[in-house]
């Protein structure tokens, strides 16, 4: 079993256009595929989940919920969207419900709530009165995402400043920028407007720039 | 003429393509001449890279204990 949880660079990711031939194998009862497909999905699952409940145990049981329902489910997915989707979307819809049963209720549907009020993408102290940069951004040429990537301490901060944003804005960069979901699939999961979701990827990212900028900047 | 400030405010729909044609150009012209949205731009960019390459830890085993008979189970039982 050990030797089965190590991850296979093929596990890295599932790509799209590889899903009917996945989605075949999973039919066939291929359990390679379907423990690549665990081992893809797993991380992303438990951190969307973490966003309806409180805790980690609580989200780690609605994953295994979610899997027992992928497998029983398998043969009646309709392909009106992804696997991927279709699986974001069981979780999303379990862990929901039980949110609100542990009233932890997040309110994706709007723009109000923590994380929903403006915030500025830069302190408005960088800039002069016409909105110009006075104290502008500093290259990172220097730095290639492969170099960023081998930094231990800066994935680790950016997993950390995941694990800080307001939970709504944390779901929309998780399905978005970690896991590849188109935005219209985003909506239908989370059961927020387009505008809605553009705002909270917006207001994501520039809270994870700042945080990289500083970062980087201390290094 | 889109002020800097304006810029970092539109930079992520600008990367997604959301935004109408008119806006896209004022941003590329400003783009043109301001090296410092320039470098937010690409900043930007990197955050978005690193994003899709946040490393993932596996599972606990005993989940995929769990789960992989579950699944073989499924599987016979409607072979």
């Amino acid at each position: 079993m050990v030797s089965q949880m190590k991850r296979s660079p093929s596990a890295q990711d599932v790509p799209d256009e590889n899903e009917p031939d996945l989605l075949a194998r999973l039919l066939d009862g291929d359990e390679a595929a379907f423990r690549d497909l665990v081992l893809s999905y797993h991380n992303s699952l438990v951190r969307l989940a973490m966003t309806f409940v409180a805790e980690r145990a609580v989200a780690e049981e609605v994953v295994q919920e979610t899997w027992l329902g992928v497998v029983h489910g398998l043969r009646d997915f309709q392909r009106r969207s992804s696997l991927k989707t279709w699986i974001f979307r069981i979780l999303a819809n379990r862990a929901r419900t039980r949110g609100k049963r542990e009233a932890r209720s997040i309110p994706f549907s709007s723009l109000q709530g923590p994380g929903s009020q403006y915030e500025p993408a830069v302190d408005p102290s960088r800039f002069d009165a016409r909105g110009m940069w006075t104290d502008p951004p500093r290259s990172w040429s220097d730095v290639g995402p492969d170099e960023l990537l081998a930094r231990r301490e800066t994935m680790g901060m950016l997993q950390r400043e995941i694990e800080k944003l307001p939970p709504n804005q944390r779901a929309v960069v998780i399905l978005h920028d970690v896991e590849g979901i188109p935005s219209a699939e985003i909506c239908n999961i989370l059961e927020i407007n387009e505008t809605n979701q553009r705002v909270l990827l917006h207001r994501a990212r520039a809270k994870l720039r700042r945080a990289l900028e500083q970062h980087l900047g201390n290094r | 003429m889109l002020s800097c400030r304006e810029i970092t405010e539109l930079a992520s729909d600008y990367l997604e393509g959301e935004l109408p044609l008119g806006k896209r150009l004022f941003i590329r012209v400003h783009l043109w001449m301001c090296t410092h949205c320039q470098t937010y731009l690409a900043q930007l960019r990197k955050v978005i890279e690193l994003l899709r390459r946040v490393p993932k830890e596996p599972p606990k085993e005993e989940l995929l204990e769990i789960l992989l008979p579950e699944f073989r189970r499924k599987h016979r039982g409607q072979a």
